[in-house]
């Protein structure tokens, strides 16, 4: 067990561990900061992974912007002591959650037999650099970059109409 | 011994499997947005393994997708909570198994 392996065991476990409570919390803002905790995970992931700079943009775009407009708009819905959300534990509930752990645990075992997934030696020396990322967003992947940018340009365009509209006013104009 | 990286492809699937569990269970349309962006989440992660794993041409377009990935996922973030503060103007509440009008 290697220093790379023992430390993406632990992250997995705090990841994933972090990710069941986001599924299964009953408060929702309790639910956001578990996401925070998984995202921040996800992070670190990268970190390991040689992959720095996709590690700061997660933080800045994942946990400092998604997650804040989350709560944001948690607050906003308010939820106060009759908000909260129960996960019944029902037949398709824990039969769903058995498949998936069934599966989860082959895929578990299969690691262990078969050691396939090798950390390649051939990367660049600047690998995980913000350089790199520049100048291929910039090169060769400009036209995803554009792209990106038209869907940015929609989706802004997109909130600002939803909620432009005013609340209907339906009973009030029936009863004029 | 050189050192594998299953253990990352462990975490995605985990990843992905309990966001989709979260979004069939759960009846709050944030917490289902909240799933949702854990299964975005496994992709990138998934992307960038094999991008340490292979190296070459492929990391370049790996990090570069795993980018377009994470904007995706803004920009379907603000669209949904534009709709779930429009769905809860309207109604008052933002529970989908409650809103059921559409259903057949």
């Amino acid at each position: 067990m290697t220093p790379v392996e023992i430390l993406g065991g632990i992250l997995a476990a705090v990841t994933l561990l972090a990710g069941v409570f986001v599924v299964t919390s009953k408060v929702p803002i309790h639910a956001a900061c578990f996401l925070i905790l998984t995202l921040c995970g996800v992070a670190a992931t990268y970190v390991v992974l040689e992959a720095h700079t996709l590690a700061v943009l997660q933080i800045l775009v994942y946990a400092g912007a998604i997650v804040v407009l989350i709560v944001f708009v948690l607050m906003l819905l308010g939820s106060g002591p009759k908000d909260t959300e129960e996960v019944k534990a029902s037949v398709p509930v824990l039969s769903g959650g058995a498949l998936a752990m069934t599966l989860l645990a082959i895929f578990g075992v299969s690691m262990f037999l078969e050691r396939d997934t090798v950390a390649a030696a051939n990367l660049p020396a600047s690998y995980g650099e913000l350089e790199p990322i520049g100048r291929n967003l910039l090169g060769p992947y400009v036209f995803s970059f554009e792209l990106i940018s038209l869907l940015f340009m929609v989706a802004i365009i997109g909130a600002v109409a939803l909620l432009r509209a005013k609340p209907a006013k339906t009973e009030e104009e029936t009863e004029k | 011994m050189t050192p594998t990286l299953d253990i990352f492809l462990f975490l995605s699937i985990g990843l992905f499997g309990l966001g989709a569990f979260g979004v069939l269970i759960r009846r709050h349309a944030l917490l289902m947005l909240m799933s949702v962006e854990l299964m975005l989440n496994a992709v990138n992660v998934a992307f960038v393994t094999f991008a340490r794993r292979w190296g070459g041409a492929e990391a370049d377009a790996a990090q570069i997708f795993v980018l377009m990935i994470m904007g995706v996922a803004a920009a379907e973030a603000a669209i949904g909570i534009a709709i779930v503060v429009s769905i809860f103007r309207a109604r008052g509440h933002v529970n989908v198994d409650e809103s059921s009008e559409l259903r057949g």
